[in-house]
């Protein structure tokens, strides 16, 4: 007589060793995968269709309010979930009252979490876990996201400091307590959002002598002095079964992953694109890497700029384009400054550069008594050839770079084809045959993506 | 994706198609289902590739995507489903012991919930451990303790089985105080 785990094995592999494996099913995967990228984005243009409905009818409810802690204004939790695109729910997604408002963040958001993880954004499932609000701080909320293929994540995102910024983004799992700094014009806070196993949550700005914020699973501290990764405040997090856990309360950047050695690159850093321009003609580095700790809300921590591309227009405009990371990340962002505009500075948070892109882009804004914006279009080292067309309708013509700004391409953009959203760009390779050398082909738009939208 | 990540892609395919198809076909019962099962689940895979770091753990993601996707399929069908006495595919009896004990057996799981027969598949053939198959299949480990313990009793209790000397096994029995 066999007990029954080992009948159950002995079964398993006794049928499993009869099975004949189909030869070359990656055919089969590959025609799948297409089919399943269409009905997905069919899927995701009616998803959204009904989503302006939504938004059409819906009262934002984002006003602030003296109940809340410490100027903190929340919205209440409720059911059901705010933005289902799907019914699909994935395993991980957390069973949370969700808040039914809705705010231009969550679009926000949303567009930049599906750039973040190379999804298309009309697929992304949304739900709203906690929202708060402030009179000078702007708005701070927690986010579940997830697509058919994604697993759900957590995000941390504010409009603190005028544009989306996501502060975290983490896999949702019950047990974790998902914690933020958010940029303030006085003071930072800590946020931190328990998840549904958690019942206790507490701050030590010090790090010794913990305070609890009371009634919420939900909690905001007030956070004095530079938002340093050194500080030592720590927020520590009891779970249903009394078992506590302490952690830094400034936790990793949304994809800077772990800290590596001070020395390493991150993966995405464009080491092979040469620097072109005149970089002497740009905005200096340091106050390039200097905006960019900022705009991460990590000013005490060290960044580091490499630009790909800088110059100075004929009315004394300087720009400079490229990347920026800190010294412990593995993350590279687009980022640009352009000085002396008629705007002022006027400094770019992109989003992390993609792994080995076809191109990058930039404009620069405010060019006093221009008409035009300028367009700076970088093309990667391997493009022998770039078209652009000034409007949808339009045929795409070449416009490549001359031997004075080493291949990239400097375009007069017309506000027109800006508001519209029309223009478009080509980059090919080799030959120049567009059958088979084309490496880029899309809206300008797409190229222009800070964290806070495209355009 | 490029053409080097789309050959690694084919080396991983080419490498572990085999191996999923084999636990495709444990967890659906049949062929047919099997391969539509590790296609669809291989096909996410390859849309997802580039944002796959760990690929030393690809195993894991393509396991948990053909649950997931298994239980969403579950989910969809279970509307039309009308369950009859006579599991979807019988099998035919050998000679010897053993193979008619695998037979009732596969008989058996066949007529096990889905979820049950997942959680079974991961723990006796791919060896999992409970938190790993909790890690798969999205739930704590206490679900995964509880459903496999309610598969084991359900199998345990099947009469066709107990025919073949499973059910006075003292070692089936099932831990005391897992709730039913």
């Amino acid at each position: 007589m066999s007990p029954i785990d080992d009948e159950l094995r002995a079964t398993f592999r006794s049928r499993a060793a009869a099975l004949v494996p189909s030869p070359d099913p990656l055919a089969g995967i590959e025609r799948r995968a297409a089919k399943m990228r269409r009905n997905r984005i069919a899927a995701a243009v009616a998803g959204s269709a009904l989503a302006v409905t939504a938004l059409a009818v819906a009262v934002p409810a984002l006003v602030g309010s003296s109940a809340a802690p410490r100027g903190f204004a929340t919205v209440a939790p409720s059911s059901p979930p705010s933005s289902p695109a799907t019914s699909y729910r994935p395993p991980n997604a957390l069973r949370w009252p969700t808040v039914a408002a809705t705010s231009g963040l969550d679009g926000q958001v949303k567009s930049a979490w599906a750039v973040d993880h190379k999804v298309d954004p009309t697929g992304v499932t949304l739900e709203v876990l906690y929202r708060g609000t402030t009179g000078d701080k702007g708005e701070v909320a927690a986010y579940q996201l997830w697509t058919a293929a994604l697993p759900a994540r957590v995000v941390i995102a504010t409009s603190a400091m005028g544009q989306a910024l996501l502060l975290t983004d983490e896999p949702a799992t019950a047990a974790s307590a998902y914690r933020a700094i958010v940029p303030g014009l006085a003071n930072p806070w800590v946020v931190v959002v328990g998840g549904p196993g958690i019942v206790k949550i507490e701050y030590a700005e010090n790090g010794v002598d913990f305070v609890q914020q009371p009634g919420s699973r939900t909690a905001l501290f007030v956070r004095t002095g530079p938002t340093s990764s050194t500080k030592p405040d720590q927020v520590r997090t009891t779970d249903s079964k009394g078992v506590a856990s302490t952690q830094p309360a400034n936790p990793p950047g949304p994809t800077d992953g772990a800290p590596g050695t001070s020395d390493a690159e991150p993966t995405n850093l464009l080491a092979t694109w040469p620097q072109r321009g005149v970089l002497a003609d740009g905005p200096s580095r340091d106050d390039v890497a200097a905006r960019f700790a900022q705009g991460m809300s990590r000013p005490g921590d060290k960044a580091l700029y490499r630009p790909l591309y800088a110059g100075k227009t004929a009315n004394g405009v300087r720009y400079s384009f490229g990347q920026a990371w800190f010294s412990n990340g593995t993350v590279a962002y687009d980022v640009g400054l352009t000085t002396g505009s008629a705007n002022g500075p006027n400094f770019f948070l992109g989003r992390a550069t993609p792994k080995d892109p076809d191109v990058r882009a930039y404009l620069v804004t405010g060019l006093p008594g221009a008409t035009n914006d300028l367009l700076v279009v970088i093309p990667s080292p391997r493009t022998t050839q770039v078209l652009y067309d000034d409007n949808a309708t339009g045929s795409l013509r070449p416009v490549n770079g001359t031997p004075a700004t080493a291949g990239v391409v400097l375009i007069d953009r017309a506000f027109s084809s800006a508001g519209s959203g029309s223009d478009r760009l080509q980059l090919l390779t080799g030959n120049g045959d567009p059958a088979k050398d084309t490496t880029f082909r899309g809206s300008v738009s797409s190229l222009l993506c800070g964290l806070s939208g495209c355009g | 994706m490029d053409e080097r990540e789309r050959e690694a892609f084919r080396g991983y395919v080419a490498a572990r198609s085999p191996a999923l198809l084999r636990t495709a076909y444990l967890l659906t019962g049949n062929r047919s289902d099997a391969e539509d099962l590790l296609q669809t689940a291989l096909a996410k895979t390859y849309l997802a590739w580039d944002r796959i770091r760990e690929r030393e753990a690809l195993d894991g993601y393509v396991r948990r995507v053909m649950v997931n996707t298994r239980t969403s399929w579950w989910r969809r069908s279970r509307i039309d489903e009308h369950p009859t006495g006579d599991p979807p595919e019988t099998a035919g009896r050998d000679s010897t012991a053993d193979v008619d004990l695998h037979d009732a057996l596969w008989t058996a799981l066949a007529g096990l919930p889905k979820r049950q027969r997942v959680a079974v598949v991961l723990r006796y053939y791919e060896d999992l451990s409970e938190a790993e198959t909790a890690r798969v299949m999205g739930v704590a480990v206490g679900t995964v303790k509880s459903t496999t313990a309610r598969a084991l009793a359900k199998l345990r209790d099947d009469a066709t089985l107990a025919d073949n000397g499973l059910r006075d096994d003292p070692r089936t029995a099932l831990p005391t105080g897992v709730p039913a």
